[in-house]
């Protein structure tokens, strides 16, 4: 074999092996529970499989038990934290869900109505097992709500909603984001291939990471000065597998048969602000009320500019007195 | 993408590469001249253009080899994506109207976007076969292309994604850069066309270039999957 043939051979075998040798993207984005001890967590066995739930929990333990539910799927709850205001009254839980946030990657298979029902359950039954909970739920958290409230009606006693998604998919989908065609932002993120490919979890995740704040922005009220949302970690393949699975979805009818008291909390502009509230949430519920932030707030900011008013929401509706043993508190 | 649309695609460009008028047969002959240089427009999953340099020589192999130098910049991120890539080109086996030649070449990519500033490292390991039809040589080409390191400065927003993590200390922050190793691989499939009108030559290629980890996402818009790789190349060989 002539020299310069197998030299050239040698370099293919090289780029080959060197390619096998891939230590990804691990290193682009925050490690999810099961990589990081010092994350605060919580195993949970859902669909016969034991996963690390990122968890943090705000105040005593004795006190009723108030579930907070993130939201954008695949998100965390990293903007809800000023909710840990209510820990003054109520022992505060937040995570981030199965495959979400800081928590630990799912399969394809664990994205189901059943296992996100029974993830909230158990959730609810280790900080509250002999009593009701209270459950807010934001954006997308509305909707693992209502999945939860199909399957576990008695788990709550009292729901609050915050500009969550619709419950059928047709209505879902008017509230879906455009991708405009010539946004710098979009050809940035198409051309990002050139350099990084969704090859494993933290790629992926850090991939629709940057693309989520520039296309969260058209759901801002102020496009000259877009708000914020503040996350840790997008769950890329959760999100798209979600997508998938319930795509055509329907959970009104566990809202329907849900009897306890309900509180929807909504901004005055954005595609799942009032106006969407009152005519396509609001009237599946029995026991319901809506209230209406005031100007300047919206879907991303109502945790920071709009936290003086969101707290006081929910503090005039929250009553929840019973502990997780049951007792009066 | 749907599969319809996928293969309306690939049909309209080679329809479009075989509408080109008749040309001379493409320069082969280790006596013709050595030289190309020419512009190429087209799409990488975004409307790219670029320029590029060409030398032919004796080749290492066999007679007809090339090596080539080209800049290629994402259009609609104005100017803040790019490439620099140097490839070879060597002619394996050749027969009298066809060749299969061995691609080699390792190149720097630059992007810009809400995460960051990256740099990277690339290569590009491939073949590429030909056949002379009639004036034309037409041919497929399929590439293996590796991103062996990227190093990326982190935007403040992302370098924010590392904070308050923790309850003992939200005001720990995260790193300003990273650079990690193998974060990317795709495979890039084209069927090309190319003539020569005296001094003058005419490219079309058009095909995939896909994520093959990306599996059943590989046209998933939401991760930014959009495989289409179209190129139309002018050049003038001295």
């Amino acid at each position: 074999m002539q020299t310069p043939r197998s030299i050239s051979l040698g370099l293919v075998w090289a780029i080959v092996a060197i390619a096998g040798c891939a230590t990804r993207g691990s290193e682009l984005v925050p490690p999810t529970a099961d990589e990081d001890p010092r994350l605060p967590q919580l195993t949970v066995e859902v669909a016969g499989r034991r996963r690390a739930l990122h968890l943090e929990t705000f105040g005593d333990a004795d006190k009723p038990v108030l579930l907070v539910f993130h939201g954008g799927e695949g998100s965390d709850f990293r903007g809800m934290l000023p909710l840990q205001a209510l820990s003054d009254r109520y022992f505060v839980v937040m995570w981030d869900a199965r495959g979400s946030g800081l928590s630990e990657r799912i399969t394809a298979a664990e994205v189901n109505e059943s296992s996100y029902a029974e993830e909230v359950h158990l959730v609810k039954e280790r900080f509250s097992p002999h009593a009701p909970a209270t459950l807010i739920g934001y954006s997308s958290g509305g909707f693992h709500a209502a999945i939860a409230l199909t399957h576990y009606p008695d788990d709550f006693e009292q729901l609050v909603l915050i500009e969550p998604d619709p419950f059928d998919a047709a209505t879902r989908a008017t509230t879906e984001l455009d991708v405009p065609v010539t946004a710098r932002w979009v050809h940035e993120y198409l051309w990002q291939n050139e350099v990084l490919t969704p090859d494993d979890h933290a790629l992926a995740d850090y991939k629709m990471m940057t693309a989520s704040q520039p296309a969260l922005a058209q759901i801002a009220c102020d496009p000259v000065h877009p708000s914020t949302y503040p996350m840790w970690r997008l769950g890329a393949m959760v999100r798209v597998h979600a997508a998938r699975t319930f795509a055509h979805a329907d959970f009104r009818p566990g809202a329907a048969a849900y009897r306890g008291s309900v509180r929807i909390i909504a901004t005055r502009c954005g595609p799942l602000g009032a106006t969407l509230q009152r005519a396509h949430v609001a009237p599946l519920f029995q026991n319901v009320d809506l209230v209406e932030l005031g100007e300047g707030v919206d879907h991303l900011n109502l945790f920071d500019r709009g936290r003086a008013p969101l707290l006081e929401a929910l503090r005039g509706f929250l009553t929840a007195t019973r502990g997780p043993d049951g007792s009066e508190r | 993408m749907s599969r319809v649309r996928r293969w309306s695609t690939v049909l309209v460009t080679l329809a479009f590469a075989a509408s080109l008028p008749h040309a001379t047969r493409a320069a082969e002959s280790p006596a013709e001249a050595g030289h190309l240089a020419g512009a190429i427009a087209g799409i990488e999953s975004t409307p790219v253009a670029g320029v590029y340099y060409a030398r032919r020589d004796a080749g290492l192999l066999q007679p007809g080899a090339w090596t080539a130098l080209g800049f290629t910049s994402a259009l609609l991120t104005r100017f803040g994506g790019g490439r620099l890539r140097l490839e070879r080109d060597e002619v394996l086996l050749r027969t009298s109207r066809r060749a299969l030649r061995l691609l080699l070449g390792t190149g720097y990519s630059f992007a810009n976007d809400a995460g960051g500033s990256y740099h990277a490292w690339h290569a590009v390991v491939g073949a590429r076969f030909t056949f002379e039809l009639g004036r034309w040589e037409l041919g497929m080409r399929l590439a293996y292309l590796p991103v062996f390191v990227a190093h990326v400065g982190f935007s403040g927003s992302q370098r924010d994604t590392f904070a308050a993590r923790y309850p003992d200390a939200r005001d720990e922050t995260g790193p300003a850069a990273a650079t990690t190793w193998m974060p990317g691989q795709r495979v890039e499939g084209v069927l090309t066309a190319r003539a020569a009108f005296g001094v003058w030559r005419v490219d079309a290629a058009g095909g995939l270039g896909l994520s093959p980890a990306a599996g059943r996402q590989w046209t998933n818009l939401e991760l930014g999957q959009l495989p289409l790789v179209l190129r139309f190349g002018v050049g003038r060989t001295f």
